[in-house]
């Protein structure tokens, strides 16, 4: 061990490489102000694609009048029936345990355990390494499936499980005699869960039966949820961007607004789309949990999570992609907000209307108890 | 660490930090033209937040907690973003492309660290590597100095047993 600490110590202060030279660093940190700052004109990126004046602004409080699809209201939204006042219950998250949410679901995992994200699949799949690292087949794994109801099955015993109203053909509460195989359909959620572990082993039967006692509704649900959302608080800034006003968590939070590029094509949609530019709000100060370098050794990545609220990405879309929303379409004080979730952790929302010139695709990070996603999202105005 | 403030103190400090923290990371991650990008961004927001940076107890610190936040955050993207597929073919190629002799050891040394959890690593590459006392490296990841001390400890004994195990083999 002293070796290795010592060829550390000596690693780092010997120090890698050549630094850019300083005008590069100046040069970096000039881009990036003009393109806060200055309006881009129109950019041709296999369609067109437009990135307009950023700013990051104060302003004093406003009350948001909203109102759940009453007449006469300002914000529709679409239908969680009897969800009203329904939370996240954050307490359900064992320590050293992460929540990974799913559509309207969540449920809590071991840390260790890995996430097996499958591009433009409804399922979501997680389990010990051995299950999702194909270096170590052939080991004893477990895993656990979370994907779209197929079906509700007839005469199966309901449950409850956390308040939600479940169907199992075996009793949840009785892991010592239960056999490791575990499958659950939450039909209020729209999505079924199971959970399995290799061969006759039953190392991961204890550990199978604490990951269904976790499940609970999640941040999602609570963004769709019943009831008048609460006016985002004092200290919460705007960002305006093509249009579109919303507020989100304080500055001394969000340390920087930025423009970057995204050249990635996204799973999230039915097809791949272009998003070369937006503005993000910025957390790189902050430590924003979870694991890269795993993922960026190429493994199978940890769990990543957005923090409460201040995972909040605006970007111009390329718009050809955002046809097909799964959600029903609703509006947020007369824009025309329609929801992409095929995402886990982030909800993505197609937003048009008012005086925005184009339709501009908003990301808002789903963590936490939820609440601090539906302020900003409720906070949408036309600017 | 005492840094002089204004542009000039940021010329002064600049240079052989960069080289630390790109150590340090490359040490951290594994994989030098991801953390040579993360560490590239951190010096350039080092360098606008001059001002405020230059007064903490550990701008070197600070910049590595940005820059591995940036890997975070990039990582976060590519993991819902792109595949996997492309992701492991970018980042195994850009490994290879850097494989001059100082970075391949400390990309050995990653696979050694590798072994620790993420936060066992960031402590030992903040306190061992970049040399911090455990009040700074507490400070800087928002951690209590006793929960700095515990993984420090924690961490040894994970070294400790791979080292013995490697040894074995």
């Amino acid at each position: 061990v002293p070796d290795i600490l010592e060829t550390l110590h000596d690693t780092v202060q010997a120090g890698l490489g050549s630094p850019p030279d300083l005008d590069i660093v100046r040069e970096r940190v000039a881009a990036r102000r003009r393109r806060r700052l200055m309006p881009v004109s129109a950019i041709a990126v296999a369609s067109v694609v437009a990135v307009g004046t950023i700013g990051l602004v104060l302003v004093a409080e406003r009350h948001v009048s909203v109102h759940n699809g009453r007449p006469g209201g300002t914000t529709t939204v679409p239908p969680r029936p009897g969800s009203k006042g329904v939370t996240v219950d954050t307490s359900l998250t064992p320590p050293g345990w992460v929540a990974v949410d799913w559509g309207d679901l969540q449920l809590s995992v071991p840390a260790s355990w890995k996430l097996n994200d499958p591009c433009q699949s409804p399922t979501i799949n997680f389990g010990t390494p051995s299950a999702v690292n194909c270096a170590d087949l052939g080991k004893t794994y477990a895993y656990v499936d979370v994907e779209p109801i197929s079906a509700v099955p007839r005469n199966w015993p309901h449950i409850s499980l956390n308040g939600l109203s479940a169907l199992e053909p075996a009793a949840v509460s009785q892991p010592a005699s239960a056999p490791s195989r575990i499958f659950i359909v939450i039909p209020a959620l729209r999505v079924q869960v199971s959970a399995d572990a290799s061969g006759s082993s039953q190392t991961y039967d204890s550990e199978l039966y604490r990951i269904m006692k976790t499940l609970t509704y999640s941040p999602r649900y609570v963004l769709f949820r019943d009831g008048v959302p609460p006016s985002p608080p004092r200290s919460w800034s705007t960002i305006t961007f093509e249009g579109l006003s919303l507020r989100v968590p304080p500055a001394d939070a969000a340390l920087e607004t930025d423009v970057g590029e995204f050249p990635y094509p996204m799973c999230a949609f039915p097809f791949p789309v272009a998003m070369p530019y937006g503005v993000t709000e910025d957390m790189d100060d902050q430590d924003v949990g979870g694991s890269s370098c795993n993922f960026i050794q190429g493994t199978v990545s940890s769990f990543e999570h957005a923090e409460p609220g201040v995972f909040t990405d605006v970007r111009v879309s390329a718009g050809t992609g955002l046809a097909g929303a799964e959600e029903p379409c609703f509006s947020v004080h007369k824009l025309h907000v329609c929801p992409f979730s095929a995402a886990y952790d982030v909800l993505y929302l197609k937003v048009s209307g008012g005086s925005m010139p184009h339709a501009l695709l908003v990301r808002i990070g789903l963590s936490g108890n939820g609440l601090a996603a539906r302020q900003i999202l409720y906070s949408m105005h036309s600017s | 660490m005492e840094v002089s403030v204004g542009p000039d103190g940021f010329s002064d400090w600049y240079p052989a930090a960069h080289r630390r923290v790109l150590a340090a990371m490359v040490s951290y991650c594994g994989i030098f033209a991801e953390a040579c990008e993360a560490t590239d961004e951190a010096f350039a927001r080092a360098f606008g937040r001059w001002d405020r940076v230059g007064r903490m107890a550990s701008p070197e610190g600070w910049a590595f907690v940005v820059a591995r936040n940036v890997l975070r955050r990039r990582a976060r993207r590519q993991t819902r973003e792109r595949s996997l597929a492309v992701a492991f073919a970018a980042g195994a190629a850009s490994a290879s492309r850097d494989a001059s002799e100082a970075v391949v050891a400390a990309i050995e040394l990653a696979s050694v660290l590798a072994v620790l959890s993420e936060r066992q690593r960031e402590v030992v590459v903040l306190h061992h590597g970049l040399d911090l006392a455990q009040d700074t490296v507490a400070a800087l990841l928002g951690i209590s100095r006793s929960t700095v001390a515990t993984t420090l400890l924690d961490a040894r004994v994970a070294l400790g047993v791979t080292a013995r195990g490697g040894a074995r083999a």
